[in-house]
């Protein structure tokens, strides 16, 4: 059953269908969150108040067909909330975050299966492309992970943020090139990150 | 970048979001332009470390929230669906509140005598004015057709006052400028007067004073040859001696 279908069923006030709407999305949702904030408590949070907001008013959602998109704008606006309550986000070094991930590690979050040293390099793999997607200005941050980690097309994404699809390619050149000026300060690449 | 292709139409080309004839395009042009391909190699770098990253699941289930069925079925109906037994009483203040706005906008009249009920509608006629119907103005009680007529007397009555002002106005700005002109002829006489007196004067001080220069002149002649002679005489004596 496609998420159209799960929609209608919902409307129609079959309540289960909204179950399965959100075990199918809040991975989705919670990495998108993760990445654009950097911070697992608030990507959890983050993702509560998604499935709750899209709970409340998912019976005025006139194209169906949408639900990712509208799913990704209700996320992109609770992180620009999120970040506009901080009135004074906490400095963390780049450091201070990956000895967190290392701190945090739960092999059971992970897709590299049973292997511990796996799992850990992956969370500090992970830490690290989160912390340097911070380093970028946020209108290209949304833009590089709808791209490149949610899989979004550009017409999609233009939609979702309300811009032009020049603008979110735009963004996207930018960001990408913003992204690879952090890898050459940090001095990391793809071989000496490969697991 | 410095040839024409634009990042837009590079960014498309990168993520294979290009139909057949605008790839074939770019990747021609790229293949002879070193600056796209230093390009798509930036893109290559950054994408190739990016997507060593991996998905990670939240902490907690989420599937508290369907576990709430009675409160999911309220939200699917919408905010009507959720309002309950109280839709009838709000349907019935809502009509009823339309049938006394309709009723208010066409005037109509309700009453009961031994004609029996009675329904009015429109405006009441001018000539069925009722003593209710009379209005109170400073102490005196009259109609409205009086009252509309003592409006616009007092309305003609002010009008009256207005023009009445405005000629004495007129006729006092009249008065002053007749005064002011008088005033400026006079004394335009009076300077003509005094400018012509002293051309006079004038004349006839210079005339004296030539007549006394030409006195004192014939005078000084005498005098002078008076002693010339004097002095001739003189000379001619010692000349003599």
């Amino acid at each position: 059953m496609n998420d159209s279908d799960l929609v209608n069923r919902f409307v129609a006030g079959d309540v289960a269908a909204f179950n399965t709407l959100v075990r199918r999305w809040e991975k989705t949702i919670y990495n998108f969150i993760l990445r654009y904030l950097s911070d697992r408590e608030a990507a959890q949070e983050g993702c509560q108040k998604t499935f709750i907001r899209a709970y409340q008013n998912l019976h005025r959602l006139r194209d169906t067909d949408r639900l990712s998109t509208w799913l990704h704008q209700i996320a992109v606006n609770i992180c620009k909330d999120d970040m506009r309550s901080r009135s004074r986000r906490k400095s963390v070094s780049l450091d201070q975050l990956l000895a967190q991930s290392d701190h945090t590690f739960d092999p059971a979050t992970h897709d590299h299966g049973s292997n511990p040293e796996e799992c850990a390099a992956a969370n500090r793999v992970n830490a690290l492309l989160n912390a340097a997607l911070q380093e970028i200005p946020k209108l290209q941050r949304a833009v590089v992970i709808m791209k490149e980690y949610q899989g979004l097309k550009f017409s999609e994404i233009a939609a979702t943020l309300a811009i032009s699809e020049n603008t979110a390619k735009s963004r996207m050149y930018y960001g990408l090139k913003a992204l690879r000026k952090v890898f050459e300060k940090w001095e990391i690449d793809k071989e000496s990150l490969e697991i | 970048m410095k040839c024409d292709m634009s990042r837009a139409s590079l960014i498309d080309f990168f993520y294979g979001e290009l139909d057949e004839g605008d790839r074939s395009r770019v990747e021609l042009h790229t293949q002879a332009c070193p600056a796209c391909q230093a390009v798509l190699q930036e893109l290559q770098e950054a994408t190739g470390v990016l997507r060593l990253g991996s998905e990670e699941a939240p902490r907690e289930n989420l599937t508290f929230v369907a576990n709430d069925a009675g409160n999911l079925g309220n939200y699917a109906r919408g905010w009507w669906g959720r309002l309950g037994r109280a839709r009838l009483l709000l349907a019935f203040a809502t009509a009823f509140a339309i049938i006394v706005l309709c009723l208010s906008l066409a005037r109509v009249k309700a009453s009961y005598d031994a004609d029996g009920f009675v329904l009015t509608f429109g405006e009441p006629v001018a000539s069925e004015e009722s003593p209710q119907a009379r209005t109170r103005v400073s102490g005196w009680q009259l109609t409205r057709s009086e009252f509309e007529q003592q409006r616009r007397s007092d309305f003609f009555e002010i009008q009256e006052m207005f023009r009445e002002s405005e000629a004495r106005q007129l006729r006092s700005q009249q008065i002053i400028l007749e005064g002011f002109a008088r005033d400026l002829d006079s004394q335009r006489r009076q300077d003509m007067m005094w400018v012509g007196r002293g051309l006079q004067s004038f004349s006839h001080t210079s005339q004296v004073e030539i007549d006394r220069t030409q006195l004192a002149l014939q005078e000084l002649m005498l005098v002078t040859n008076a002693q010339g002679n004097q002095i001739r005489a003189i000379q001619f004596s010692k000349q003599e001696d």
